[in-house]
């Protein structure tokens, strides 16, 4: 694995990343059949990146991490992001989606949001 | 030989009948066209008619120390990635050159199928198509 999709992403879901990658390695959860069971956010099948690092500006929401540079409240997003490597075939690469300016307080706020969700679970 | 060999009778229009007829050795010539439409093989299927589907392995960005890509050659970078998977390519290899660029060869199995550079711009200076490797 190389680079990780935290929860920053979720719900926004912004398609800059799946844009910039040039191997189509930014895939979201669609199983046949059932509907998915992991959160509303993009992942990277680590079997795939090739660590390029193209994903990681082009996200908005600074939502993407190098693998070691994963802070402590997001650690647990890196074995979400495992699971796309171990079973593909319920993952695809999502259609190009509408992006939009994000402000630096919008991407404070949801990186704020997340943390303190991840420190009141605890 | 032609006492050894196996009678196959098949249909032809007319027009196809006639000139097979007019020629002077018609077993050797239907026994050569058939054994040179039977062998020439589909590459990505072997002849089976089936494509076992098969992972595309790149070389890592990391592990082989490239340069950041910039817009243009990621864009190329992901071309060269989608014809490698319609052509069923089983490797491409990056590795960085000279003009702090990155060199690529697309191959399946032995077969170098593309090799070439991908600029900063984001052209792609292509050293050569390789005709079907011959081992």
């Amino acid at each position: 694995m190389i680079f990780v999709i935290t929860r920053l992403c979720r719900d926004c879901v912004d398609g800059a990343c799946v844009e910039a990658c040039p191997v189509d390695c930014i895939v979201e959860h669609a199983p046949q059949g059932r509907p998915s069971e992991l959160p509303n956010q993009l992942f990277i099948d680590p079997d795939q990146c090739i660590g390029c690092r193209m994903c990681e500006p082009a996200c908005p929401w600074q939502a993407i991490f190098d693998e070691t540079d994963v802070p402590f409240a997001f650690r647990d997003d890196i074995e979400l992001n495992a699971i796309a490597g171990a079973r593909p075939a319920e993952f695809v690469v999502p259609e190009a989606r509408l992006t939009r300016q994000v402000s630096a307080e919008e991407v404070l706020a949801n990186r704020l949001k997340w943390t303190q969700q991840r420190g009141s679970a605890k | 030989m032609l006492y050894m060999k196996t009678r196959v009778t098949f249909r032809l229009p007319q027009d196809l009948a006639d000139e097979l007829r007019e020629l002077p050795n018609q077993t050797r010539f239907v026994e050569a066209a058939l054994r040179e439409a039977l062998g020439v093989a589909c590459p990505l299927c072997q002849g089976s008619g089936r494509c076992q589907p098969r992972r595309l392995a790149i070389s890592n960005f990391r592990r082989r120390a490239l340069p950041a890509l910039e817009r243009g050659s990621a864009l190329e970078l992901r071309r060269i990635v989608r014809i490698g998977r319609e052509l069923s390519a089983t490797s491409l290899e990056l590795e960085r050159s000279a003009a702090s660029g990155v060199a690529f060869v697309l191959t399946r199995g032995r077969e170098v199928l593309l090799a070439g550079q991908l600029e900063r711009s984001g052209s792609v200076s292509p050293k050569n198509i390789a005709q079907r490797g011959e081992s």
